[in-house]
């Protein structure tokens, strides 16, 4: 009988234990009594002040809520895994209000032909802040002409760069914008000394970069005549293809890399164990600082754009990344616009949020006007990085700290890098969704297909000539003209 | 036709047994390499300074030694994460196990109406699985979106768990639960004071499983709940590991001393509980698949 009264207290803890799962207790009413609007947030614990302590989050949160007026259920899953929670939340009919769209160039368009994001258009015309957004980044995702997002920073581009004690050391003279073969001629001196010369991650579109050089785009676009082309197929991409398999035999590029991690490739700049690395513009001061972690300091130098035999070429245009979406369920959208406009071009809220978090939660200013970081967010993997300072489309911030005197020097350097780059960004296309059908139902086979093709010709499974017979043989499989017809009939 | 000869009250093995022994051995000890080579390099990489581990290094000989990448892991909610999965693991055992015993102990009784039923139906579930976002959809329906009780009911019965126990109970003798019932139990004492103490080895084998998978519950954590103060301590140890992953451009470093800092610990408390029941362990695997 003990023992049975034993079991039954162990039944009646659990079942009180899981009953006190409780939530989340806050008021929602405003100082002068009156019902504030509740809507849903949604962003990775890469942003809300950059650190993954709740309570450092629920700072940021509270300043948003007092700058808008609203109350805020924030979603703040980790990084790693936000595509992912975001999609099933979609899926489940469960849409945040507000969310933030990685990877928006493939995704948003899925997600506007399921109906599932607010048409945005008239809420643009209407706000002066958002309507001053460059154009081209919201025609990068536009369909028929409908805006389904709200992009909060400029394009992130990939530039080459290459470490200029390596340069100095084995006499490798190049210009900021080389020729192809000129690339290859002076990576070569690196031959036998035990560096690689050029470190490559796994990830295949990133070859985009040399495409460029040929006038090459690997993926459907629609060309100067207006016309949806296959790029994969068009003649360019034979010269593209021969050319990375050259890169690849006179071993400049990494023979490993495609099993090289992003952070792998940079820690090889950082030690010196690779002369250079293809990387995002934003990442400048980040090979200076940790080159000298490593204890192999130096700065780097920027190759923005490999140019071809025509002249043509561009760095690696990754254009609109990241943007936001109101949901088409919202039932207040005026409200999330706002919340929105208040994130994206409040001078005090924008750096907050995407980085430095709340003065006296995540920093203090020491007696230099420097920041400190407080203990909290130190434990919490929160880093300042300052690249906020020039990737958004604010002028000015109102942070009470100056950046210390190194960093401010590289990210002086770090800003021509960003703004050349922008010049001499190679281009970017996005096919609309909901145009085609056999194209929404084939568009992620196109793609691993061509990746898969690129990385057999890199690698020497196969000629360039086989890959393209290869992927012509695909393409029919998948009705490619099929299509394109579709696309250029709309 | 044995090989083996007795030479002066030694046995002395034949040349083929002597090579097979070497054989052997060598091959046991590649296997225990295997496993031990990658263990010891989380652990001294763990204590190694970042620029030792820049660059793609295996470490298999200590270059450095600083406790800070435990300090700091420690020092980053460690602790919140930590009681938040101990009390999923701990409420979701207990609770697992308040239901699976006495549900393995009715299906192994011969004489119940539908055992085999019963039995397909629960079997079946271990062959197919409705997916992640119906599973969504009706922890969603059922209001535990954010409840700790998503984590935890869900997975209450274990079908694999459920079988070892049952086919384990099906081995106990019937004349032991006929005699207790001539002594007045009925069949929920007879569980009680007869079955369970025979079962102590599969028992502890299956508190095991099911707190281990509590433990290193991930996906659904990240799932189902929103409010990351109610984060467990996986999700917190990924999310201090892939923080900066590179994909979006950030240069928040994290360097593989941290990350197998951050393994050593989430690996830890399974590690502790490990040895206490190893031995109930093997003999509960082993009874669980025979059949009287």
């Amino acid at each position: 009988m003990k023992k049975v009264t034993t079991m039954v207290l162990i039944l009646a803890m659990v079942v009180s234990m899981l009953s006190a799962c409780g939530k989340d207790k806050g008021g929602n009413t405003s100082a002068d009594g009156t019902k504030k609007v509740e809507l849903s947030l949604s962003s990775a614990d890469n942003t809300f002040g950059y650190c993954t302590d709740a309570d450092l989050q629920k700072a940021v949160t509270k300043m948003l809520e007092e700058k808008t007026g609203t109350s805020l259920k924030t979603i703040i899953p980790p990084v790693s895994s936000y595509n992912e929670k975001v999609e099933t939340m979609i899926a489940g009919g469960d849409v945040p209000d507000i969310f933030c769209v990685s990877q928006a160039m493939t995704k948003l368009p899925n997600y506007i032909a399921r109906g599932k994001v607010l048409k945005l258009n008239d809420y643009i015309a209407k706000s002066e802040k958002l309507s001053s957004i460059p154009q081209e980044l919201y025609d990068a995702i536009s369909v028929d002409g409908g805006i389904y997002h709200i992009p909060y920073q400029y394009p992130k581009v990939k530039i080459i760069y290459l470490r200029k004690d390596i340069m100095e050391q084995y006499g490798i003279n190049l210009s900021n914008t080389p020729t192809t073969d000129e690339f290859i001629t002076e990576m070569s001196k690196l031959k036998g000394t035990g560096i690689i010369p050029f470190s490559f991650p796994k990830w295949i579109d990133n070859f985009q970069y040399f495409m460029n050089s040929f006038d090459a785009y690997a993926g459907i676009y629609q060309n100067v005549n207006g016309e949806y082309v296959d790029g994969f197929q068009e003649p360019q991409m034979m010269d593209a293809l021969n050319y990375l398999r050259e890169l690849y035999t006179n071993g400049i590029i990494d023979q490993e890399f495609i099993t090289t991690e992003n952070a792998t490739m940079r820690e090889y700049v950082y030690t010196g164990k690779a002369a250079s690395a293809l990387d995002y513009t934003t990442n400048y001061t980040n090979y200076v600082s940790q080159s000298k972690a490593a204890g192999a300091e130096t700065d780097v130098y920027p190759i923005y754009a490999i140019l071809g035999p025509n002249g043509k070429g561009g760095g690696l245009n990754e254009s609109v990344q990241t943007a936001f979406a109101i949901s088409a369920d919202c039932k207040n959208p005026e409200k999330a616009i706002e919340v929105l406009e208040t994130l994206i071009f409040d001078e005090e809220m924008y750096p907050t949020f995407f980085n430095v978090g709340v003065e006296g939660e995540h920093y203090t200013v020491d007696e230099n006007g420097f920041l400190a970081p407080t203990e909290k967010a130190a434990n919490s993997g929160y880093k300042p990085t300052f690249t906020f300072l020039y990737e958004t489309f604010l002028d000015e911030f109102k942070v009470n700290f100056k950046p210390s005197p190194e960093i401010q020097e590289s990210l002086s350097s770090q800003n021509m890098i960003m703004d050349e780059a922008q010049l001499q960004k190679g281009p970017k296309y996005a096919i609309p969704s909901g145009v085609s059908d056999t194209y929404d139902e084939v568009a992620a086979s196109i793609t691993s297909t061509w990746k898969e093709i690129v990385s057999q010709v890199v690698l020497g499974t196969v000629s360039a000539e086989e890959g393209m017979e290869n992927y012509k043989d695909f393409w029919k499989s998948v009705n490619g003209d099929t299509i394109l017809k579709e696309l250029n009939d709309k | 036709m044995s090989q083996t000869k007795v030479i002066n009250n030694h046995i002395k093995e034949s040349k083929s047994r002597i090579v097979f022994r070497i054989i052997n051995t060598i091959l046991l000890a590649s296997i225990c390499l295997i496993v031990i080579i990658p263990i010891w390099n989380v652990v001294i990489t763990s204590f190694a300074e970042d620029k030792d581990v820049m660059g793609g290094v295996y470490l298999m000989i200590p270059k450095s030694f600083t406790l800070k990448n435990y300090a700091k892991v420690l020092q980053s909610g460690y602790m919140d994460g930590f009681l938040n999965s101990l009390f999923v693991a701990v409420s979701g055992t207990i609770l697992a196990m308040v239901v699976t015993v006495p549900m393995g102990f009715v299906l192994a009784q011969k004489h119940l109406v539908g055992r085999n039923v019963l039995m397909k139906l629960v079997t079946i579930t271990m062959v197919f699985d409705a997916g992640l976002i119906p599973f969504y959809v009706l922890i969603k329906n059922l209001g535990m979106i954010d409840s700790y009780l998503s984590l935890i009911l869900p997975f209450a019965v274990s079908t694999f768990n459920l079988i070892i126990i049952k086919n384990f109970m099906t081995s106990i003798p019937k004349s032991l639960i006929e005699s207790a019932k001539l002594d007045g139990c009925n069949d929920f004492t007879a569980l009680i004071r007869i079955v369970l103490p025979l079962s102590v080895p599969i028992l502890a084998a299956v508190t095991l499983f099911y707190f281990v998978s509590f433990w290193n519950r991930y996906t659904e954590v990240v799932m189902f709940i929103n409010s990351n103060s109610k984060y467990t301590l996986q999700v917190m140890l990924r999310a201090l590991v892939f923080q900066s992953d590179g994909s979006l451009g950030d240069n928040n470093i994290v360097y593989d001393n941290m990350k197998m800092a951050v393994m050593v610990l989430g690996m830890l408390p399974v590690l502790i509980i490990y040895p206490f029941v190893q031995r109930y362990f093997v003999s509960g695997l082993l009874l669980g698949g025979v059949k009287e």
